[in-house]
């Protein structure tokens, strides 16, 4: 008896796994909802420039991402302020919340769509996030342009998905030039998180960058991994600390980076580490305080990196509304929400294939200089390197890919 | 692979076996005298950490104030939930277990809109921040302050357990509810004692955990719980020294799996759900093969 109501408390636990667990978005409510909107579609079409331009924001307010969501809605805010209209009407942020999980996300795509008709999307910070979403957008045909996901399969073969931001192979080779001529690295470790794809993707593209910096095929001593809301990285750090590598290369998301950094310090782990621009929040250094000494990241931003005109007025409009310092999910929250505008100004309706059309041919300047956007809709953008020195985030240089 | 790092792994084990020791006994004492497994245990667990935390970075107290207040206010919690939540349902097996697992999600999501779903660095005191070297092996002070907090409470807990008149009314509670009542215990009040000591051991094995992994969120508690309940079940669930056993043995074996087979790092949770199916299809009595009980809720 007790065996089989126990028996039925794993299965229940099992499906409460699955529903945590990067599941597939939901396909079926996806294709019913495709239909229906591409008949409303029609209706829009024919509208002039309405009252007001609703804009949707798909981020991950709640859940494990919240500070990324938090950050980025931040930077979409202070966009919104410092450009209100666009076309004589004024612009309507609707925000929702997908809780960090993916199906979450496909179904905020698809409310922003059914039930608040709005003519483009700006979501998610995730890759994982992201992907579900522009899954959804893209059969509907409304498009979608993302803040800081990195992911190449977020806008692969996506005609109506862009980004504000550089993708990781990008940030894999800036990564492994740091490491080799920075660091003066020969071999490396990898620690990632394997639920996440920006953690998978960043690091293959680490070890295949590294690899061929290096010359070496076995430079790459090892690879270790966990999940997301792991705590304990002891047995993973103490398998790293025998291998003794030059560089650990862990691109994971905050929390679990500043575990790793703390406790990699315990076991007197001296090789520094290396991560991407999700390690670019402040709770960061909060939680690891001088554990993070000597950590360095790859991010999209950072305020001492850039002087031009449009980013002084990023800058220091960010520095005046939240006392804190703009980063990289603020400034691709912002630069998304721009780079739009400037598409809808540019294509002179709310029409999203006109939208969709004005992105793919963006030239505009933002926080982070000139952004255009590659074929498959990634903007080319230089890399700046952020290092931990004496408890703060200090900039090093901006790796310009050519 | 050589001694020190034998030892390595052994010091990282033990820790987390300690820990998840801990948490696992509040799971079994619930069990062990209502017969229903807490859902919500790890929510509890959290609730004790956050707001511990939030006391330190809203109203600036130090740690030593602010986690009496945090486990007094989550022992209050426990004994409200369990009078409004649980005790209606006591009758009902099902519906109790459902009952504890939206009182989970209840707690999860209250933390997240009204305080904040971000990770917090978790105050805790500089002491365990420090670290020993022997050789070459690295022992965090925390590590040993978790081993010698679970033992001292292990050691209370039987304390009461055999030597008090509260102890011996849980066990004779968890023996023979009617039977108990008609030798005059008056089985309320040893339920609310059972989830005072459930919850005061959530609150601990809370604020050593958060000291070794210095952060926490509404989330804090989903995992710890988890494997918490899993050491559980693996030990005999409503026994003391299973859950005491299975938690030590779970963290330990998570750890000892990475050790010997490093390119299992990805299964180490695979690892501890098979082992969790294996024991209910073969052992479901746990390692103290505890008496499968029919009837209680």
């Amino acid at each position: 008896m007790k065996k089989h109501v126990l028996f039925s408390v794993v299965i229940l636990f099992a499906l409460v796994l699955a529903s945590c667990a990067p599941a597939a978005a939901p396909a079926e409510a996806e294709e019913a909802a495709v239909e229906e909107v591409v008949v409303e579609e029609a209706v829009v079409e024919e509208a002039a420039v309405p009252d007001t331009i609703r804009i949707g924001v798909n981020e991950t307010m709640t859940g494990w991402g919240a500070p990324y969501g938090d950050m980025t809605w931040k930077g979409i805010q202070l966009a919104n302020k410092h450009k209100p209209e666009v076309l004589g009407s004024p612009v309507e942020l609707i925000l929702v919340d997908n809780k960090s999980e993916k199906s979450e996300s496909a179904l905020a795509a698809q409310r922003l769509v059914e039930v608040e008709k709005v003519v483009a999307i700006i979501g998610v910070n995730s890759s994982s996030m992201a992907m579900a979403q522009n899954e959804v957008l893209d059969k509907v045909g409304i498009p979608a342009i993302g803040p800081a996901c990195t992911n190449p399969l977020v806008t692969l073969d996506k005609p109506y998905a862009f980004r504000a931001a550089f993708i990781d192979p990008v940030q894999g080779w800036a990564a492994a030039k740091y490491a080799t001529e920075e660091v003066g690295a020969k071999t490396a470790v990898l620690l990632v998180d394997i639920t996440l794809d920006y953690c998978v993707g960043l690091s293959n593209y680490f070890r295949t960058n590294f690899i061929e910096m290096t010359e070496d095929d076995h430079s790459i001593l090892g690879f270790f991994s966990f999940q997301t809301g792991d705590r304990d990285f002891t047995a993973q750090l103490t398998q790293i600390k025998a291998l003794d590598p030059d560089i650990i290369f862990a691109p994971n998301e905050y929390a679990e980076e500043a575990a790793i950094l703390q406790q990699a310090k315990q076991l007197g782990i001296t090789a520094p580490f290396l991560a991407g621009d999700s390690a670019d929040v402040p709770e960061l250094l909060e939680i690891a305080g001088e554990n993070a000494e000597g950590f360095a990241y790859t991010a999209q931003f950072h305020p001492d990196g850039y002087t031009h005109p449009e980013a002084v007025v990023f800058i220091d409009g960010f520095r005046e509304d939240y006392d804190m310092e703009p980063e990289t999910f603020s400034v691709t929250g912002y630069d998304a929400y721009m780079i739009l505008m400037d598409a809808i100004e540019k294509a002179g309706s709310t029409d999203p294939d006109a939208i969709k059309d004005a992105l793919a041919v963006t030239n505009f300047v933002g926080a982070r200089g000139l952004t255009v956007f590659d074929e498959e809709g990634n903007g080319l953008l230089g890399v700046p390197v952020i290092k931990v020195v004496d408890g703060k985030k200090t900039f090093r240089y901006i790796a310009d890919p050519e | 692979m050589n001694l020190s790092l034998f030892l390595q792994f052994l010091v990282n084990g033990v820790a987390l076996g300690s820990l998840y020791a801990l948490i696992a006994i509040g799971y079994t004492i619930i069990y062990g005298v209502v017969g229903l497994i807490n859902m919500a245990h790890g929510e509890f667990f959290m609730v004790a950490a956050f707001l511990t935390m939030w006391g330190v970075m809203t109203y600036n107290l130090p740690w030593y104030v602010s986690f009496p207040i945090a486990m007094i206010i989550t022992v209050l919690l426990g004994l409200l939930v369990d009078k409004i939540a649980y005790k209606p349902l006591r009758k009902m097996k099902t519906s109790s277990f459902i009952g504890a697992i939206s009182i989970s999600l209840l707690l999860q999501n209250f933390f997240i809109v009204f305080f904040t779903p971000r990770s917090k660095p978790f105050p805790h005191p500089a002491i365990l921040d420090e670290v020993i070297l022997l050789g070459d092996v690295a022992l965090p002070v925390v590590n040993i302050a978790i081993v010698v907090v679970s033992i001292i409470l292990f050691l209370i807990l039987s304390f009461i357990v055999t030597k008090t008149d509260i102890g011996r009314a849980m066990r004779a509670v968890s023996k023979d509810l009617e039977a108990s009542q008609l030798m005059g215990v008056n089985p309320n009040k040893v339920i609310a004692f059972a989830f005072i000591l459930s919850t005061s051991f959530a609150a601990v094995g809370a604020f050593m955990y958060c000291s070794k992994f210095p952060y926490v969120d509404p989330f804090t508690g989903a995992i710890p719980g988890l494997k918490a309940f899993i050491g559980a079940v693996i030990g005999g669930i409503g026994s003391i020294p299973g859950a005491m056993v299975g938690g030590f043995l779970l963290g330990l074996g998570e750890i000892m799996l990475v050790a010997f087979f490093p390119t299992l790092t990805s299964f180490r949770d695979v690892f501890t759900y098979l082992i969790l199916i294996l024991f209910l299809l073969f052992r479901p009595g746990g390692i103290f093969n505890v008496k499968v009980r029919e009837e209680k809720v």
